[in-house]
Parts: structure tokens; C-alpha cells; sequence
């Protein structure tokens, strides 16, 4: 009884986890940092939370909006994204049964990253990737849409440090 | 069975007073907490508000700080009624608390903060609203085990409850005394150049008097 019990609560957890089709990029700890990246963002609503996850790879000396100045490095970033909601008739189930019974929901992102310097393309990156979980229906998601950038962020930011195309900046205090 | 009833009733009594009375004005998340014999650095400085005339001012402030490229955190605050943080500082319209850090020693940045104030709307009543940097900044804090590292007072300005800064400066001398009084044998604070720069216009560097610290400070930007 009580193994059944444990295991029916593992898999319950395990439905209700987040899965990522990107794998997570492990960034070593105490690597000097990259010089700064200037990021443009064709999405106006998700440039900030996208140059944010970019800040939080802890990669770069620092990520900033714009162009920047003649001799910078900057990334131009085409962003789509699109959210996979289940039909109506499955909403209205999990309706009927209080919300108990999850829903499927995920966010497909593809991301197409263009490095620049000096008006040249060094490199051009591109990542897709489908995040799913059951959540109920009042869970709106947000840590999925988190998680979901912040995966496409790190992998950007290890391809980025294996390639060697931007410069390391001094190095950290 | 009496007596379990009535020690568990003064213990949550206990509880909820001391719960109610303050908190500390340090938070480190469990992954970062060093265990009992594990190498330890500190990260100190004062946080809190400075009171204007006609201003409203935050009602709770934080500085946030993560590990390097993780996302786990920690955070420095202030806060007021109903759970304040300790009175460390008592300066004229002024109010703030030293902070006193214990983290694992690494690679850790300084990237956002959150000020928090009640807002008042016509037929809607007060609510609590937060103001944090859209974009967020890097400030790089390599901390090595065994020492413990001074940051500078962070103090809040609001001209309105919605529009607030931080004026930032350096006030090693005085907090020195208090954080070595919080935490007994903390090693001795040395000065962690922040290049705040990149923190503007969120936290600029007030000039709020001359001390040898200050100088210190102005020799490493």
C-alpha cells in the first residue's frame, strides 16, 4: 500500500514537472566573463525578459539594448514563440472536475540569433524549443515561459563561450 | 497529554510573537548557506530609507543577489511595521539595518532590487506594488572563504511612493562596529569595489562625507 502510495505521488510529480526538447547547458563556474553583448530583439514585449535570462547565464560582462558603439559585438535576435493550449472540450472536463484533472500545455520557441562586429555576421545561431507540462487551469504558466527562454538563453551563451568569438573581458574581481 | 497541549500552545504563541516582532536583514537561500564546517565569506552593508519632506517613501526594500550563473539567490532588506528589521542606523529622517551575509564563497552578482510601497487608489483601496529595474545590471562580487566584504550603504530616495533610487555610500567605519557586533569574530571588512556604472540610474554614489574609506573608494571606481 504504501509503495503504491509513493509511487503514485512520484508520478504525479514527474507529470507535473516542466520538459524542455533543448537540453540544459551546465556554464562552468569562475570563467571570465565575455565582453559586452548589445542585443536586439524583433519582439518589443519579450526583449527585456530575453537580454535578462542572457544576464542571468552570468556569461557576459554585460548585455545591453541597442546597437552599440563601432568595435562592439552585438546579437540580433529573431523571437517566436507560440503556446500549444488543449481543446476546448478537455478545458471543460477539467472544469467539470474542479480543475483536479491537469491540462497539456507548451510553449514552442524558435529563436534565430545573428552575431555581429562591425557590420560583419560572425556567426549565425538558431534553437528551438518545446516546453511542456500538465498544469491545472489556473496555473498560468509563467515559470514555463521562464524556463523556456532561459534554456535557449544558456545554450546561446555555452555555444557562444565554446566558439570563441567574443572576446573575454578583464577579468572579474 | 495536557501539559504536550499546553507547551505546544506557548511555542506557537512564541512563534508568532517573535515572527511578528522582526526578521533579520539578510535572506540566503538553503543551497547557499555554508554548513557548520564548511568555508564561509560575508557579505556586508546597510540598507534603508531616507525620509523626504513631501515624499513618499518605500515600505520595503530588498538588493538581490544570485550565484553566478544559477538561480539561486539572496537578499538584503529593509523593512517597517509589521516585521521590521533590526534599527541598526538612527540618523535624522533616516531609518536602516546592517546586513550581515554568510554565503558559500564564489562567483556571485548584484543585479536587481525591489521596492515595495502601499498605493493608494481612489475607490480601490491600498495595495502593495513593487518596483524593480525592467532591465537588469551586472555587478560581478567575487567572494573568497575565510573574509568578509563591505558593499557601502544603500539608501533609498523616493520624490514619490513610484519613484524611487538608491543613494548609495560608503559608510565602512560605522557598520564595521555593527556587524561585528551582529556576528562576533567576523573577520576584518575589506573594501569590494562595485563599478556602478552599470547600476545607473537605479543606484548612484551620493558624496555624503569625507572619511579615509570614502578616499578608498575613490581610488577604486
Amino acid at each position: 500500500m504504501k509503495s503504491c502510495l509513493t509511487l503514485g505521488a512520484l508520478l504525479l510529480l514527474a507529470g507535473c514537472a516542466a520538459t524542455d526538447t533543448l537540453p540544459d547547458r551546465p556554464l562552468t563556474d569562475g570563467q571570465a566573463y565575455l565582453m559586452t553583448l548589445h542585443v536586439m530583439v524583433d519582439d518589443p514585449l519579450r526583449a527585456a525578459e530575453l537580454r535578462n535570462a542572457l544576464r542571468a547565464t552570468g556569461v557576459f560582462e554585460n548585455v545591453q539594448t541597442g546597437a552599440g558603439k563601432p568595435g562592439d559585438y552585438s546579437a540580433r535576435i529573431q523571437f517566436q514563440s507560440g503556446r500549444e493550449i488543449p481543446p476546448m472540450p478537455v478545458i471543460f472536463l477539467s472544469a467539470a472536475t474542479l480543475f483536479l484533472m491537469p491540462l497539456s500545455n507548451g510553449i514552442d520557441t524558435r529563436t534565430d540569433i545573428t552575431l555581429l562586429h562591425e557590420g560583419k555576421v560572425l556567426k549565425r545561431y538558431s534553437y528551438r524549443n518545446l516546453t511542456h507540462k500538465y498544469t491545472w487551469l489556473l496555473d498560468q504558466g509563467g515559470e514555463m515561459q521562464e524556463q523556456n527562454i532561459q534554456r535557449i538563453a544558456r545554450a546561446f551563451a555555452g555555444d557562444l563561450r565554446q566558439d570563441q568569438l567574443l572576446p573575454t573581458a578583464s577579468p572579474a574581481q | 497529554m495536557f501539559r504536550v497541549f499546553k507547551a505546544s500552545a506557548l511555542l506557537l504563541a512564541t512563534n508568532i510573537v517573535s515572527g511578528c516582532i522582526s526578521q533579520p536583514a539578510a535572506f540566503v537561500s538553503a543551497p547557499l548557506q555554508p554548513a557548520a564546517n564548511e568555508p564561509t565569506t560575508y557579505l556586508v552593508g546597510a540598507i534603508g530609507p531616507q525620509y523626504l519632506g513631501d515624499g513618499g517613501a518605500a515600505t520595503n526594500l530588498r538588493l538581490l543577489i544570485r550565484k553566478r550563473g544559477s538561480i539561486n539567490g539572496a537578499a538584503a532588506l529593509w523593512e517597517g511595521d509589521p516585521r521590521p528589521t533590526p534599527a541598526d542606523i538612527h540618523e535624522p529622517r533616516a531609518a536602516g539595518s546592517v546586513f550581515v551575509m554568510p554565503l558559500k564563497p564564489g562567483d556571485y552578482e548584484l543585479y536587481n532590487f525591489q521596492f515595495w510601497s502601499m498605493i493608494y487608489t481612489p475607490g480601490l483601496g491600498s495595495r502593495l506594488q513593487s518596483r524593480e529595474a525592467r532591465e537588469e545590471f551586472v555587478l560581478p562580487l567575487r567572494l573568497e572563504a575565510g573574509k568578509a566584504y563591505y558593499i557601502g550603504e544603500f539608501r533609498s530616495v523616493c520624490s514619490q511612493v513610484t519613484q524611487c533610487f538608491f543613494a548609495w555610500s560608503n559608510q565602512m567605519p560605522r557598520d564595521t562596529v555593527i556587524a561585528q557586533h551582529q556576528v562576533p569574530g567576523l573577520p576584518v571588512l575589506q573594501w569590494l569595489p562595485l563599478d556602478l556604472d552599470k547600476a545607473k540610474p537605479f543606484i548612484l554614489p551620493v558624496d555624503k562625507q569625507t572619511s579615509p574609506a570614502n578616499a578608498a573608494a575613490e581610488t577604486h571606481p
